[in-house]
């Protein structure tokens, strides 16, 4: 006897435990092929391939290479939202709040890069849904961290937490352009970016 | 790091701020951790979570403390802990699904 029953106006699909597994398998497969080949090199064929299942399995999951990499990016962008909320929930000092925001950040970054240099170069110009996907992580995490830019006495905490976001992508993706030997690690990226927003660039240590 | 009550009100937080996604949604999960059982209970779209198992959850979420915690907070995806076997799910995985759905 279960506690409670189970319903739903919106069915949930059923998947058996097997089921998830080869969901989860495609999906591994997919960010490793799309970070190997780039979106528009990357084909359904490769991502089965690598995965060890039939082309026929990966059309019960998804219905085309687009979905597969929507249903990436979702994935992705819900690890980045719960780093950086767990990261500053806590902190109740905006600047320090700041900092551990950028640093949850630049780790996230780090240790996804391929996969953020695939999205930012390729992957948004796929669709207009990854676009949107892109804007709504974007929108969720300004929102965040609006407070903490009330906090700092900003008058426009919407546009100044888009400007500390806008500071942040580009120190990554020019950290990530160093492929091989990043020029400055996360900690070092979230105190520079931090120093530079909170106290403007003559006070940036050199 | 926050403690594991932390993370599951936090969940009830999360579920509960989505009630167009969980209207008439009835569903107990129950999360075996090491040493500790939640249990999270959706009554007609009304989430809330308990210590302690349930007597018959629909879906029971199996991982060592350490791992589900990282999951929570972003530091390990849940597709890849299923996978490494970090994460095991017994029962209703379309309710699995749901879950990982409200929480994403």
């Amino acid at each position: 006897m279960t506690d409670m029953s189970v319903s739903s106006r919106q069915e949930a699909p059923t998947l058996t435990e097997r089921q998830w597994l080869r969901r989860g398998e495609l999906l591994a497969a997919a960010r490793q092929v799309f970070e190997r080949d780039g979106y528009h090199g990357a084909a359904v064929s490769s991502i089965v391939q690598s995965a060890g299942l039939s082309q026929g399995a990966f059309y019960l999951y998804f219905t085309d290479k687009k979905a597969i990499f929507l249903a990436l990016q979702e994935e992705m962008a819900a690890l980045l939202r719960r780093r950086i909320y767990w990261a500053t929930k806590e902190i109740a000092d905006p600047r320090a709040r700041v900092l551990a925001g950028l640093r949850s950040y630049f780790e996230y970054y780090e240790e996804y890069r391929d996969w953020n240099r695939l999205l930012l170069i390729e992957g948004l110009g796929v669709d207009r849904a990854v676009e949107i996907n892109h804007q709504e992580l974007n929108e969720t995490l300004a929102e965040g961290f609006r407070p903490t830019m009330l906090g700092l006495g900003s008058s426009t905490p919407r546009a100044a937490a888009f400007a500390l976001m806008g500071m942040a992508a580009q120190l990554a993706y020019w950290s990530s352009w160093h492929k091989d030997a990043s020029p400055m690690s996360p900690k070092s990226l979230a105190q520079v970016c931090a120093g530079l927003f909170l106290n403007g660039a003559a006070a940036t240590p050199a | 790091m926050p403690e594991a009550k932390d993370v599951f009100s936090e969940i009830e937080t999360r579920i509960r701020s989505k009630p167009d996604k969980i209207a008439g949604l009835n569903a107990t999960y129950q999360f075996d951790l090491t040493g500790e059982s939640w249990t999270l209970r959706i009554n007609d779209g009304a989430p809330s979570v308990s210590a302690g198992a349930a007597q018959s959850p629909n879906t029971t979420f199996i991982a060592s403390t350490d791992d589900w915690m990282n999951i929570a907070t972003g530091k390990l995806n849940p597709v890849t802990a299923f996978m490494q076997q970090k994460l095991k799910v017994k029962g209703d995985m379309g309710l699995a699904m749901k879950l990982q759905g409200l929480l994403q």
